[in-house]
């Protein structure tokens, strides 16, 4: 991250528009020095800087409500604040580089104010386009984890105030700000994560086991319930059925032992009266076959000469009546006067030939002896020929009339034989077995369909009791999964830790270096400090090499115990002595008195309270650096009062390896009292733009670029 | 033209019985009785001479509407055209006479008397 402009509109002593311009393309010259005397809005700048990017959490607070606004409203410029048209606001404009792509982001928060209230605005303009709300949260989160608020303070460093952070306030500030650093930062968070599941409240879990073994139970009494049922179902089923092989075989007893009921009976008179009457009909016919027909059966043979005899006579009389008719002396003239008429000659002659002819005709042998026998009129000759007809249409009648009643005969013997063989004498006993056991039958019937109703019912709430296990199985399972998830997350959890433990212990150990290297560098004083020890939980022991006499430890051995020789010369100098005598507690005054030496070079402890105010700020100074080269991130650094506290003997150091070592881009705000002409001259090749404040008379602060208190800076 | 014919006595008597046993009305009697004897051919003197101590019948209960058919059937037999007269009361009497006789007879052979009556060629 590399800041490229800064503009400031009516903050603080900013009066009107203010900007900075850093857009250098030299990578190499990344410090930006910006000189001031007190109170020409260096601070201010440092302050609105910090404003523009972070919002309310640059004080601390959580939220940009009242509070936050009124100290907005403090920075605001008094002249500008009286105008209500006026609006105040921090512009930065800065790259950001991820992998190769390279992004511009120009921030820029505002404010307006009217009727007694000031609103915030807040904008980010990414590579030309603005921000939407949903990317706006997200570039804030992404800043707010770049630099978090509790690390504001070791970017934005005042120098000032920075030894209170490391050396007064809590040591948690220390192990954070080591842990975001590195980024190491996810172990915590996830350590978090873990715990939270494993605090998952248990409570939730017993109540669903209970309710899960509840309804389970409910389910296998409700199957055990619908067990019975079908048991009793199957029961009662086969009571039907034996009670219908029962009823059958009551009924076919009765039947075989002929027994009929009653409409069996019933049908079988029914039918031998139909016989009887069928056989009635037909003897009614027969009879009147009997006089119609049968006689002629009887004479048959005779009976058949009557048709041809009478086709004879018939036959013959036409014959006679045709030769009377013709055979007479009118027909014979009749014929001579037609011959003659018609020319023909000899017509008597002719005409006597015809008559001959046809008396010769006439004159056969057959009608010669005819005599006729019957001498029927035609009326009586129809009528016999017609009840011959009649004769000869029903002859077969007659036989089948007798076939007929000898058939219905048989049946009707049948049908007596089977009522002989029967009998309704048992019936009444019959009915009564039977109705008996139709009764056991019925009610058996209504208990089964009662409980197949049961039964119903029962699968009904079986199925819904079983979907309310379903789910409460489901949510107990996840109960469990929780819990095995807790037990896995227990396991995570001490991986986590010892992982964290091992992690923090080398950042330590790097840090203890880094300091240790620093602070050399840094230090004038010889045997000022020769090392400093960090322990885990971030206490930074000072320490000092020191000669003591063998006479001094035993004695103190002696009056005080191990533990009070422990207070004498400290934790690190007894670990010493233990590793020099190869001796645990118990053995230390055997071992101190075996040992026959007169001295020990011990690392002692050395107090910090008893440190200088310079001693201190350079420790700190040592210990920021050695903190921040364990950044992951290029961020800037922007420090105000770079050389609080530091006298003028280890300024030169702390400009050679403090600042000329800080990786990023490096802001340095100072007076005329601290950086000059001499450390600008140790920065240069680095020193990317100059800048001097100056707070005029006009009451507003006024920015020169390219210069510094001695006059113009060229570059 | 006869209308009455009277029977010999035997006639009557037999036909009684026939008529209680057979269960068949008088008029159909007379027509099979005089079908058996048309059967059984030519009468003889004596079927002629019949006494005349039996039931009177009506021409229409002997013959019906069968008067001619039963004429010719005898003028068959006889070979013979026969008068009127000749045939009822005469001829008709004779072969009633003659035929419950036979009829009577015939009752004796079968079960069924119309049955048997039908078969009486196939009996042969």
């Amino acid at each position: 991250m590399n800041i490229q402009s800064i503009e400031l509109t009516n903050f603080g002593s900013y009066e009107g528009v203010c900007s900075f311009d850093f857009s250098n393309r030299d990578p190499k010259r990344r410090i930006v020095i910006i000189g001031g005397k007190n109170g020409s809005g260096k601070t201010t700048l440092f302050t609105a800087i910090q404003v523009c990017f972070y919002g309310h959490y640059t004080f601390g607070f959580k939220s940009d409500g009242k509070l936050y606004l009124n100290e907005i409203s403090k920075i605001i410029n008094n002249r500008s604040r009286i105008d209500e048209t006026q609006s105040a606001s921090v512009k930065i404009s800065f790259s950001d580089q991820q992998a190769r792509d390279v992004d511009l982001y120009t921030v820029h928060r505002g404010w307006t104010w009217g009727a007694g209230e000031i609103r915030e605005y807040f904008m980010v303009n990414k590579n030309g386009g603005e921000l939407d709300p949903e990317q706006l949260s997200n570039f804030q989160n992404y800043l707010l984890h770049l630099i978090p608020p509790d690390l504001l303070r070791l970017y934005f460093f005042d120098a000032e105030k920075i030894a209170d952070y490391f050396l007064e306030e809590h040591r948690g500030n220390i192990h954070d700000a080591l842990m975001i650093l590195s980024g190491n930062d996810t172990f915590d968070i996830l350590h978090d994560a873990v715990k939270r599941l494993i605090n998952t409240d248990k409570n939730a879990d017993q109540e669903n086991a209970k309710e899960y073994i509840y309804k389970r139970d409910a389910v296998k009494r409700l199957r055990d319930e619908i067990g019975t049922v079908k048991t009793e179902i199957t029961q009662l089923q086969k009571q039907i059925d034996e009670t219908e092989s029962s009823i059958e075989k009551i009924k076919s007893e009765y039947a075989h032992c002929g027994g009929l009921s009653l409409d069996e009976w019933k049908t079988l008179n029914d039918k031998m009266k139909e016989e009887e009457a069928v056989r009635r009909q037909l003897n009614a016919e027969r009879k009147v076959l009997a006089t119609e027909i049968l006689p002629f059966i009887i004479a048959e043979d005779l009976v058949r000469q009557v048709k041809p005899q009478i086709h004879r006579e018939k036959e013959y009389r036409t014959i006679s009546s045709l030769g009377a008719s013709l055979q007479t002396e009118p027909f014979f003239l009749m014929l001579a006067d037609e011959l003659e008429n018609m020319g023909i000659a000899s017509a008597k002659q002719q005409t006597h030939q015809l008559s001959q002819r046809i008396s010769r005709f006439f004159a056969v042998d057959q009608w010669d002896s005819f005599i006729p026998l019957f001498g029927l009129s035609e009326d009586a000759e129809v009528q016999i020929l017609t009840i011959l007809n009649h004769i000869e249409s029903n002859t077969t009648t007659m036989h089948d009339c007798a076939k007929r009643i000898q058939k219905s005969l048989v049946k009707s013997k049948q049908l007596r034989k089977q009522l002989n063989k029967s009998s309704i004498d048992n019936l009444e006993e019959h009915l009564q077995a039977v109705a008996e056991l139709n009764g056991i039958h019925t009610k058996t019937a209504l208990w089964l369909t009662q409980k197949a109703i049961e039964a119903q019912r029962l699968e009904e709430a079986i199925e819904m009791q079983s979907k309310e296990l379903n789910r409460i199985q489901k949510a107990f399972e996840y109960g469990l999964q929780q819990q095995s998830m807790q037990a896995v997350s227990g396991r995570v959890l001490l991986l986590l830790e010892s992982l964290h433990e091992k992690i923090f212990q080398k950042l330590i150990l790097r840090v203890q270096q880094n300091v240790n290297q620093k602070l050399r560098q840094i230090i004038r004083k010889e045997q000022f400090i020769d090392s400093v020890l960090i322990d885990n939980d971030f206490n930074v022991h000072l320490l000092r090499a020191q000669t003591i006499q063998a006479s001094f430890l035993l004695d103190q051995i002696r009056k005080k115990g191990v533990n009070g020789l422990q207070k004498a010369i400290g934790t690190y100098a007894m670990q010493e002595l233990y590793s020099l005598l190869c001796a645990d507690e118990q053995h230390l005054q055997i071992e101190l008195e075996n040992a026959k030496r007169d001295c020990y070079s011990l690392l002692l402890e050395i107090d910090q309270n008893k440190l200088s105010n310079g001693e201190k700020q350079i420790f700190v100074m040592s210990l920021y650096w050695a903190l921040m080269q364990q950044c992951q991130h290029s961020l800037p650094f922007i420090i105000d009062t770079p050389f609080a506290r530091i006298d003028t003997e280890h300024r030169e150091n702390i400009t050679r390896h403090f600042f000329a070592e800080l990786s990023g881009q490096l802001f340095i705000l100072s007076t005329n009292e601290e950086l000059d002409d001499h450390h600008l001259t140790a920065l240069r090749e680095q020193i990317s733009d100059v800048y001097l404040l100056e707070y005029d008379v006009s009451k507003h602060t006024v920015i020169h670029k390219n210069q510094y208190f001695g006059g113009n800076y060229g570059l | 033209m006869g209308y009455k014919l009277k029977t010999a006595k035997q006639t009557e008597s037999l036909l009684l019985q026939m008529e209680c046993s057979e269960n068949l009305p008088i008029f159909t009697l007379v027509k099979l009785a005089i079908s058996v004897s048309l059967r059984k051919g030519p009468l003889s003197e004596s079927d002629l001479n019949t006494d005349l101590l039996g039931r009177e019948f009506n021409r229409p209960t002997v013959t019906g509407e069968f008067d001619s058919l039963y004429k010719c059937l005898m003028e068959l037999i006889l070979d013979q055209h026969l008068t009127d007269d000749e045939f009822f009361p005469t001829y008709v009497k004779a072969h009633l006479d003659r035929g419950v006789v036979l009829l009577e007879q015939e009752r004796r052979y079968g079960n069924d008397f119309l049955t048997h009556l039908s078969e009486l060629d196939k009996a042969i």
